[in-house]
């Protein structure tokens, strides 16, 4: 058994209810794009995207930890490889039509992990559970508060000190900055990193606590690119992979979040 | 004076259109907005004008709970949840013999503009306060003046007023004789949006529900701020400023008054028919799914025998029509010619009601209507999807068809799929 533990922030610029899903600015929910950036498209990003904003952490969801049989491979051709969702996957909640808050399957969902010399893809079934509305394989299962996890995972144990470092840099920008659409979103973030709700929390940080636990077999279409054999044990296509993971850690300014989980791929 | 049940029941359903005209006569507004750089804003603009729909969305979503909460107080007086209204437009009373007009306010679905914006600061302004700078001519008729034309027995010029009127109402009739709704005929869910509607089980629950329906559209004397009236002020206030910095600045789309999609009995002059043929098609599915959302809200407080897993499924369908089918469809009608020539302005979203609503007696027919009419209109917006290459924003009816179907199936699930 190979088993891959991987982790990182990913991208996911999404209009939030009561914004349709396709909405691509953001009006009633809580992400809006911001003057002079690209509209949303809710695609989840597990890989450096085109646009980031400043300040915000870097986007890679890579191979932390590789285990051969329990046995941990340091030197193995996925270790530090690319963890990513082909496809253009989205959260597909459809203003609960699909799946309320916190319950969003991801679709489609094809996971691929690839190095320089090796790749392992591979898709969830092609079953009316994984493939159809309202895709049950797929839902996550529910939000659940794991704020110390969170914190052990991100290295974040001060969100709010986090938020704050991220203000005085902006604040900075602020002062050197002419141009007004620059300065427009530049005044926007600020806004949006020290908004406080009815009850005085950061409204930045409401949601950094919680997380989406998934868990979805591959046992559809799948691939192993394996060139030069330095894989150096047979990958069992036959027998379902199982990705288990968790998001969370939402960073509404930054529109990013952790991952964090595993690939079990079984070998011959 | 409002001192018999069939009074308050009355005035009660005129605040129950009243809400409904309101917020219908906020959305189209604020669906109205550009919405891209490439249609002649600077990219500080569209943010502007995204804070802007985002705040008349805002006050649209309270108007739907203050309407949810004229609900519950009808209910608890034995009398029905009120969805009908006349169709649009509504123009004021201009004479003592008017006799067209509905309401003492001009009721029209405009695209947003500082006339329009004029007309929802009136709608909300409070008692006492001075009325504000009128938009330049036209000029629009005063409501005061409407006021003493109206031949309905219910004399009001503002939404507060109507409310005081009703106030004393609940006031002069005995309460134990008045509230003779069952108790559990009332909703008391927040529909997602953490909201409150108003329960009214009793005579100071329902005076407390009236105070704050008025509070939140016109706040207090000298506590103005976050009420609807104010709101509605900064963004005049806002589109004036810009556009003394940008004299050519026009915050919506080209979209026309109060478009229609054939002609009502019910409605005044000066609507504007949608001639173009596609955009009418797609326009008459709008209403149509928009009637099916008031079906189904006509089901959801009529209370009529569905259990509280069948209630949830009305109540959440109606949320997720609302967002996920109601609004981006409104969008894309913004987006579509409303003649042939092409120049005649862009077509919008008329609200229109074909024919009455009303509750069908039998609850397993009920859902039967409702299920066949999201199914003939998936139909139809599969039909309409064809035009996307000649129309590219018809490309957002294939999501809107997904949701639709994710409706139907959950609309399904408590009678089997009959």
């Amino acid at each position: 058994m190979l088993r891959l533990r991987f982790d990182g922030w990913f991208q996911c610029r999404l209009a939030t209810d009561p914004d349709p899903a396709d909405e691509p600015r953001g009006v009633s929910g809580s992400i809006k794009a911001l003057p002079g950036e690209p509209d949303l498209d809710r695609i989840i990003r597990l890989q450096p995207p085109a646009f980031r904003r400043t300040h915000t952490p870097r986007v890679g969801v890579e191979v932390r930890e590789v285990r051969l049989d329990g046995e941990l491979a340091r030197q193995h051709a996925l270790a530090g490889a690319a963890v990513n969702l082909l496809g253009d996957p989205i959260f597909k909640g459809e203003n609960g039509v699909v799946a309320e808050d916190g319950k969003e399957p991801i679709v489609p969902f094809v996971l691929r992990v690839a190095s320089d010399d090796v790749a392992l893809t591979r898709g969830a079934p092609d079953t009316p559970e994984y493939t159809r509305f309202p895709y049950p394989g797929l839902q996550a299962f529910g939000i659940v508060p794991a704020p110390g996890r969170i914190a052990d995972a991100t290295g974040i144990h001060d969100v709010q000190q986090r938020l704050d470092h991220r203000v005085e840099k902006l604040e900075e920008d602020e002062k050197n900055e002419e141009d007004p659409t620059r300065l427009e979103n530049i005044r926007r973030r600020i806004s949006l990193l020290t908004e406080v709700d009815a009850r005085g929390q950061r409204t930045a940080s409401r949601f950094f606590g919680a997380m989406l636990p998934y868990l979805v077999p591959l046992a559809g279409d799948g691939s192993v690119e394996d060139p030069d054999g330095r894989l150096g044990e047979r990958i069992d296509l036959d027998r379902p992979w199982i990705t288990e993971f968790w998001m969370g850690g939402w960073d509404p300014d930054a529109m990013c979040a952790f991952m964090q989980g595993y690939l079990s791929v079984p070998t011959r | 004076m409002i001192d018999t049940r069939e009074e308050l029941v009355n005035a009660l359903s005129e605040a129950a259109e009243l809400e409904h005209g309101l917020l219908i006569q906020y959305l189209f507004a604020a669906f109205s907005m550009k919405r891209r750089v490439e249609e002649g804003i600077t990219p500080v603009q569209q943010a502007l004008m995204v804070d802007w729909e985002g705040a008349i969305l805002r006050v649209a979503q309270e108007e739907m709970y203050h309407l949810a909460s004229v609900c519950n107080l009808l209910s608890a007086i034995g009398g029905a949840p009120q969805f009908g209204r006349p169709n649009f437009p509504q123009p004021t009373k201009t004479s003592l013999v008017e006799e067209d007009s509905y309401y003492p306010f001009d009721f029209q679905l405009e695209r947003v503009n500082d006339s329009t914006l004029y007309r929802f600061v009136v709608f909300e302004l409070p008692e006492g306060e001075p009325p504000p700078e009128p938009p330049g001519p036209p000029e629009p008729a005063e409501a005061e003046g409407a006021v003493r034309a109206a031949p309905d027995p219910l004399v009001y010029s503002h939404v507060g007023e109507l409310y005081g009127q009703i106030s004393e109402g609940f006031e002069r009739i005995p309460e134990g004789d008045l509230f003779i709704g069952p108790k559990p005929y009332q909703d008391v869910e927040d529909w997602g949006l953490r909201m409150k509607i108003h329960v009214a089980k009793d005579l100071p629950s329902a005076q407390q529900a009236l105070e704050d329906i008025v509070l939140e559209g016109e706040g207090s004397p000298g506590a103005r701020e976050g009420s609807h009236y104010d709101r509605f002020l900064r963004i005049r206030e806002a589109l004036r400023e810009e556009r003394r910095k940008d004299p050519g600045f026009d915050p919506a789309r080209p979209v026309v008054l109060n478009p229609q999609t054939r002609r009502h009995r019910d409605a005044g002059e000066g609507a504007t028919l949608i001639t173009h043929e596609v955009a009418r098609e797609v326009a008459e599915l709008f209403n149509d799914i928009y009637s099916s959302m008031l079906l189904m809200l006509i089901q959801y407080y009529s209370y009529g025998g569905e259990s509280a897993p069948q209630r949830a499924i009305l109540r959440d369908s109606c949320r997720r029509l609302m967002s996920a089918v109601v609004r981006p469809l409104a969008e894309v009608l913004t987006e579509m010619p409303a003649t042939d020539d092409l120049d005649g302005g862009n077509a919008g979203p008329g609200f229109e009601i074909y024919s009455g609503m009303r509750l069908a007696p039998d609850r397993a027919n009920r859902w039967t209507v409702l299920r066949e009419r999201l199914r003939q209109e998936d139909e139809d917006a599969a039909v309409l999807s064809r035009h996307a290459d000649a129309f590219p924003v018809l490309a957002r009816l294939r999501r809107i068809q997904e949701a639709m179907r994710g409706t139907l199936l959950n609309l399904a699930t408590e009678f089997g799929g009959r």
